[in-house]
């Protein structure tokens, strides 16, 4: 299978640095959407099949949190894996998002710890899945 | 307060921009007609702005490592990947100063063109890096 992903962030640069790292980990990927905050993402995700989210916290128009907390409450994206990718130090706000069931990696990022965490929250190894799309376990 | 500054912004540059900053060892300033700044607004434990102001030669070559040697870098992702640069290195140093439980809002990035920012910041780190200069700059309310 190959990964639909969807990076939500409000730099347009760091967009930009996550998808060059996304082609360049050996994820067999999919299509790649951008939104640049929460109220974007969301729209994405009702219009799009999307496998894996890349969200930022700080964002204009509706922050990170608040767009986990929505995709958590719809039956339909409840199950998304979601890596926060965020400058975000506050222990209890992390606390907070981890309770969500979301991965953490805290910006700036080498690009092999984006590799493996992707990895590891999808199961792939060397490129080829070993799990189904939208069957994710936490 | 001033180290966790050094800390934060080469930190920052190394691993986001691949470039690698020393401390200026003398008293040399930035050229404010060549400079163009990124400022970030927070609130929280404490309120404030940094500030990261630098000479605009550099920013070609951070936004080449970054995004790419064969990526389309036009003035719009220039002036992001200063804005980037300066979240980053908010974010990194609140919780240095403020301490791991402190919770910060940080405002999107405001660009500023030729601004002279050396106005008694509460705190500064001044870096040289091999295409020029850049500043931090970090004042509290």
């Amino acid at each position: 299978m190959v990964f639909n992903i969807l990076i939500v962030d409000d730099s347009a640069a760091m967009r930009s640095i996550i998808q060059k790292t996304l082609r360049l980990s050996g994820l067999p990927l999919g299509e790649l959407f951008q939104a640049a905050n929460g109220l974007e993402g969301l729209k994405m995700l009702e219009e799009n099949w999307i496998d894996l989210a890349l969200v930022d916290i700080n964002m204009p128009v509706m922050d990170g949190e608040t767009m986990i907390n929505q995709v958590r409450e719809n039956p339909d994206t409840a199950e998304l894996p979601i890596i926060v990718v965020s400058t975000e130090s506050s222990e209890a706000r992390i606390e907070r998002l981890r309770e969500k069931q979301v991965q953490f990696i805290h910006k700036p990022f080498a690009p092999e710890v984006l590799r493996e965490t992707i990895f590891n929250l999808t199961g792939v190894e060397n490129g080829t899945s070993t799990v189904s799309s939208g069957n994710f376990d936490f | 307060m001033e180290q966790a500054l050094y800390r934060a912004a080469i930190l920052t540059f190394e691993e986001l921009g691949f470039v690698f900053p020393t401390r200026r060892a003398d008293d040399s300033e930035i050229n404010d007609a060549r400079s163009v700044s990124a400022s970030v607004a927070f609130k929280g434990e404490f309120d404030g702005t940094l500030v990261v102001q630098v000479e605009r030669d550099i920013l070609p070559p951070i936004a080449a490592n970054m995004l790419g040697e064969d990526a389309l870098i036009g003035e719009v992702m220039l002036i992001d990947v200063l804005g980037e640069i300066a979240n980053v290195i908010c974010g990194n140093v609140l919780p240095e100063i403020g301490g791991k439980t402190a919770v910060f809002q940080l405002d999107a990035p405001q660009i500023t063109i030729q601004k002279s920012y050396a106005v008694n910041p509460s705190s500064s780190a001044k870096l040289d890096l091999e295409e020029g200069r850049a500043d931090v700059l970090l004042y509290l309310n």
